[in-house]
């Protein structure tokens, strides 16, 4: 227990190089502070809701396998973003360019999976859909800063681009997505 | 900045829990294209809010560093057969310098003779012979003539039958020692 605080305590750079020091009780850290909103980002980008737990967990292992190429210019919640959207490009690239959402995944009942209540209105879906189609930079750039409140500095350091390049995208997601939405 | 640049630009803070300042909340209300812009962010704010993962961190986080380890373990042998490798080139390549500077010729003086002749690898001149085979020069043919040559060559390509042969039948009576001095007596 007075382990699990004193991770909690610190920064992500501190675990990452605990972690890299051989202290694996700081990569459990690392998964417990952003698994979730990882789970969250892929699913909002349009992973299907039963591929999710395995997307995350793709995505943590690609990040800990490749550690060294976080430098911490970003926020490693931002760097983890972009791996899953490069698993997701890769994913959908695989699937010839079809759209990830399918009508099984949303016919799943409410009951019959822990995912339950990601399966959302139809609205939500329109919502998950409209992003799906959005250019990747765009949906990256509007949600990381729509659900993490990242500034664009920050957007535009995960990403690589500028600050203003990103909230020129910001922008373009904004329009496309009302009139994809609406 | 216009009131609807400054309303965007509020609206992940509010999505995330902020509230709105009564001149915004009036602009939200009178602006329809603010509106619907507030209505895409506070959806996609809480678009998968009910996420939680099957497994535990910690059993995650097992599974994810068992298979990072597997990885490493997997690219080590994999560089471990690539330098294996590598270093069986090096080796073969080492022992083929070898051979070929131990089995070549001298090197030709420059303006070396014009009766040089192409070896095969049998040692006998062929058609095929080309300019990778290996050359031997023999200064003796340099004087003789084109007509003098193609006789020798003639006599060369005569099959070995034809040449003086040695008789082994008796040799299996000889003892080790006759065996010897009739080698050493063919071979002068």
């Amino acid at each position: 227990m007075r382990a699990t605080t004193e991770a909690e305590a610190k920064s992500d750079a501190d675990l990452v190089a605990a972690y890299r020091g051989g202290d694996e009780s700081a990569a459990t850290e690392l998964v417990r502070r952003h698994g979730v909103a990882l789970g969250r980002f892929l699913y909002s980008a349009g992973a299907a809701p039963a591929d999710v737990d395995d997307l995350v967990q793709e995505t943590l292992f690609r990040a800990f396998r490749r550690l060294d190429g976080w430098r911490g210019e970003a926020s490693f919640r931002s760097w983890t973003f972009t791996i899953a959207g490069n698993l997701l490009k890769d994913a959908y690239r695989r699937r010839k360019g079809r759209t990830m959402l399918s009508i099984e995944d949303r016919d799943i009942p409410m009951h019959a999976d822990p995912h339950a209540e990601l399966a959302a209105s139809e609205a939500e879906e329109r919502l998950r859909d409209g992003l799906a189609r959005l250019p990747r930079l765009q949906r990256e750039v509007f949600l990381l800063r729509v659900q993490e409140g990242s500034d664009y500095e920050t957007i535009a350091a995960a990403l690589g681009t500028t600050p203003g390049a990103a909230r020129v995208h910001y922008h373009h997601a904004v329009k496309r997505l009302k009139e994809l939405v609406s | 900045m216009t009131a609807c640049e400054r309303l965007s630009d509020r609206m992940p803070e509010v999505a995330a829990g902020a509230g709105w300042s009564a001149l915004e909340a009036a602009h939200l209300s009178d602006c329809a294209d603010c509106a619907a812009e507030w209505d895409v962010v506070r959806r996609t704010a809480a678009l998968g809010a009910g996420f939680t993962m099957r497994q535990e961190p910690p059993a995650i986080a097992r599974a994810v560093l068992d298979r990072v380890a597997e990885a490493k373990c997997a690219e080590r042998r994999r560089s471990g057969i690539v330098r294996r490798a590598v270093g069986v080139a090096a080796a073969a390549s080492v022992v083929l310098a070898a051979w070929v500077t131990l089995h070549r010729p001298h090197a030709a003086p420059a303006g070396r003779g014009a009766n040089a002749v192409p070896m095969a690898s049998t040692g006998r001149p062929t058609a095929s012979d080309s300019a990778a085979t290996l050359t031997l020069d023999i200064a003796e043919l340099d004087g003789l003539s084109t007509a003098e040559l193609t006789d020798l060559l003639d006599r060369m390509d005569l099959p070995l039958s034809t040449g003086r042969t040695v008789d082994p039948s008796g040799a299996g009576d000889l003892t080790h020692d006759e065996l010897e001095r009739v080698l050493r007596s063919l071979e002068g």
